[in-house]
């Protein structure tokens, strides 16, 4: 398991948002294919929108700029 | 069709009425009719404003089996939703608690901001593709159930149908205008909760009437005498009673609660006590006022949920204190009656028994009530099956 998957799953058992936000952002800068780093900035947009975090608009417009949201 | 209970004696005037049939109080048939036809068709007491004060702050809650969601939404407007989400049916919120920003569903994820609308979709078209043409986030927004605030009672009308709250109650909106008034709650210690093995009718049936007030709340009898008393009854609205002789709670120094501003002195020894059918009672006094939201949780199961309010914030805790210890001690003396009659609906081939004409009357007016909706519930399904 890479250090990165095991710190998302800490995150997770936390309930880190902040950190959820953080990790997934960076798995997604760090992702080797389109699809996968949307995957990733999927999650941390999510995170970002249920904790009301300044990130959520940023995410947004980079999935918005794939096509990956409205 | 057969008929549940047969009601003809209720409707009756009050000198040769029956009470409800015992049906009415453990039959759980019945307690299921009677949720369509008096409590989702009516404007409902759900909860108060005051349960959610803050922007953001949600509390999910059980209205005779429907989950719903009451939230104030980021603007602070109070809202009430059905609290699933419109993907998989799945239950949006457990626990009370603060939406800092979206409500996100925890099985798939999709979000809703506070106002209800669908703001995330993930996956929705494939993993990383957040959107499908077959998924228009604008048709599918959390269901909003209709609501009211008044009194800083959360109203809701489940089925949708009933006529706007201000005109279903427009009689005691009017009756009770000059207290339409900014109205504060008085904190923690002035909201209670009292767990009552009894049905919720019965609970408004010994609340509206003044009958039993020298015999089951005799500290009473020292100033608010029977004769004091007069009835309220507005047919298929409410019914309740008055008194002549409030005195205001003083402190040991001769504080007193500030009054409600431009009350009038028709107020200054009068206060009132309403049960707005079908499951709110309240209060108004000139320095204070009440409203306890009965929440139906089973036929022979109710909790009564007490809220205490003031003319202005800031008022002396000492003194709220003692109101409210004050209230919950004549509601606690309460709990035997409305018991006890419940386990008198045990009694098979009770009657319903007899009301006095003269002391019953807003009684009786509420069973009228009750009788009349069921009958025309029971009709219109009629209706329905006969097309």
């Amino acid at each position: 398991m890479s250090a990165l998957h095991a710190d998302m799953l800490a995150a997770h058992d936390a309930r880190d948002r902040p950190a959820l936000i953080r990790l997934y952002t960076q798995a997604a800068d760090e992702a080797n294919s389109l699809d996968a780093a949307c995957f990733f900035l999927t999650h941390a947009f999510v995170f970002a929108l249920e904790a009301g975090a300044a990130e959520a608009t940023a995410l947004h417009a980079r999935l918005k700029a794939h096509g990956r949201e409205e | 069709m057969t008929h549940l209970t047969d009601l003809s004696r209720v409707r009756r005037p009050v000198e040769s009425a029956n009470g409800l049939p015992n049906a009415h109080y453990v039959d759980p048939a019945v307690f299921e009719e009677e949720g369509h036809a008096l409590l989702f068709t009516q404007w409902a007491g759900l909860a108060v404003a005051a349960d959610v004060p803050e922007p953001g702050d949600a509390v999910p809650m059980d209205f005779m089996g429907q989950p719903l969601l009451l939230l104030r939404d980021k603007d602070g407007m109070v809202r009430v939703f059905q609290n699933i989400c419109r993907h998989r049916g799945m239950i949006l919120v457990e626990e009370p608690r603060k939406i800092e920003g979206a409500i996100r569903c925890p099985y798939h994820s999709w979000c809703y901001s506070t106002k209800g609308d669908l703001v995330s979709t993930p996956h929705v078209g494939g993993p990383g593709q957040n959107t499908h043409a077959s998924i228009k986030r604008s048709e599918l927004g959390l269901n909003e159930v209709r609501s009211h605030i008044w009194r800083d009672v959360v109203w809701i009308n489940l089925s949708g149908d009933a006529p706007a709250f201000e005109v279903a109650m427009a009689d005691i909106i009017a009756r009770w205008a000059e207290f339409d008034l900014p109205l504060y709650h008085g904190g923690p210690g002035s909201r209670f909760q009292l767990e009552v093995a009894t049905n919720w009718k019965l609970a408004v049936e010994n609340y509206c009437e003044s009958y039993h007030l020298p015999w089951v709340h005799p500290g009473l009898n020292s100033y608010s005498r029977l004769e004091d008393h007069y009835h309220i009854e507005a047919p298929e609205e409410y019914s309740g009673q008055g008194t002549l002789v409030y005195r205001q709670l003083t402190d040991e120094d001769g504080t007193k609660f500030p009054d409600f501003e431009g009350v009038g002195a028709k107020w200054n020894e009068q206060a009132e006590y309403i049960a707005v059918y079908p499951n709110v009672l309240l209060g108004v006094h000139r320095d204070h006022a009440f409203a306890i939201i009965l929440e139906p949780k089973g036929t022979g199961h109710t909790v009564e949920h007490v809220h205490l309010y003031y003319a202005e914030e800031g008022t002396p805790e000492g003194l709220r204190a003692r109101n409210a210890q004050l209230w919950k001690t004549v509601f606690e003396e309460d709990i035997f009656v409305v018991e006890g009659m419940q386990k008198g609906r045990q009694v098979a081939g009770f009657d319903g028994g007899r009301f006095s004409p003269v002391m019953d009357s807003p009684t009786h007016c509420f069973h009228a009530w009750v009788a009349g909706k069921v009958l025309s519930h029971r009709a219109a399904g009629n209706a329905q099956a006969a097309e």
